[in-house]
């Protein structure tokens, strides 16, 4: 669990804008965030309400676009930060962190 | 790496017959034993069908990427191929698709794999592209519609 960190950006972080919710993974598959994970990702994303948003250093992508995670080139060891808004947006937040953990 | 790098003109077909995803994967698989004669046809096919298996390729937007990793390549190698009418590759979205990138690549090489895979995506997620691919006359139009857009990338 020493991978991820979360913080909820509604109750603290000034820096972060309101009502967002925001965790960093670290990417464990070895063949980094290729077609499948970003499918299963997507796939996920979609089954919640809520806005998502990841970001891979300065590139940020649609979490509900397989596409545009792929577009981010993500590499095993690169983080990628999640970020969610709306509804059930923490919960999405923790399913979507589970699933790259899961490698 | 640049798509024109990893795609030659000869691997661009503009008018898939294939109705269907297996026909399809054996369209491309003909194409490029017949371009890299050290490629088989059956093993290239196999290798892609495969890899449908493990979850389809056909992603988005009317776009597909089928992907294999074929242990006698020695580099990347990408063909595009475009069906008008559209074929179901049981795409995430239910759409039928119509634009293919097919990339063959050396086993160990995940690096440029992925790197290729984001530059199409890139390039993909854009719609008027997609659109000007469907609209494209040829494959000269094709070719120079994706060198015009990987030199933006």
């Amino acid at each position: 669990m020493s991978k991820k960190s979360t913080k909820s950006c509604v109750r603290k972080t000034k820096s972060c804008n309101p009502g967002w919710h925001s965790a960093t993974v670290k990417i464990v598959h070895r063949e980094g965030f290729h077609t499948r994970p970003a499918a299963q990702f997507a796939e996920i994303a979609q089954r919640f309400a809520a806005e998502v948003e990841v970001r891979c250093g300065r590139k940020k992508g649609d979490g509900k676009s397989i596409l545009s995670l792929l577009a981010l080139g993500a590499e095993r060891g690169d983080k990628l930060t999640l970020r969610t808004r709306g509804p059930r947006a923490e919960e999405t937040l923790k399913a979507l962190g589970k699933l790259i953990q899961k490698g | 790496m640049k798509i024109a790098e990893s795609l030659k003109k000869e691997c661009i077909l503009p008018d898939l017959e294939a109705r269907n995803k297996v026909d399809c994967l054996m369209e491309f698989a003909s194409c490029i034993s017949s371009h890299l004669p050290g490629l088989a046809k059956d093993e290239v096919a196999h290798l892609l069908l495969d890899r449908e298996k493990l979850g389809s390729t056909g992603i988005q937007d009317g776009v597909a990427i089928p992907h294999a990793k074929i242990k006698s390549l020695d580099h990347l190698v990408l063909l595009f191929g475009r069906s008008l009418t559209g074929i179901d590759f049981q795409s995430f979205d239910n759409k039928p698709t119509h634009l293919f990138f097919v990339l063959l690549v050396p086993e160990e090489t995940t690096r440029e794999h992925l790197k290729m895979l984001a530059r199409l995506s890139r390039m993909l997620k854009k719609a008027p592209l997609r659109e000007k691919l469907l609209q494209a006359k040829n494959v000269k139009e094709i070719y120079e519609i994706l060198c015009e857009e990987d030199k933006k990338l």
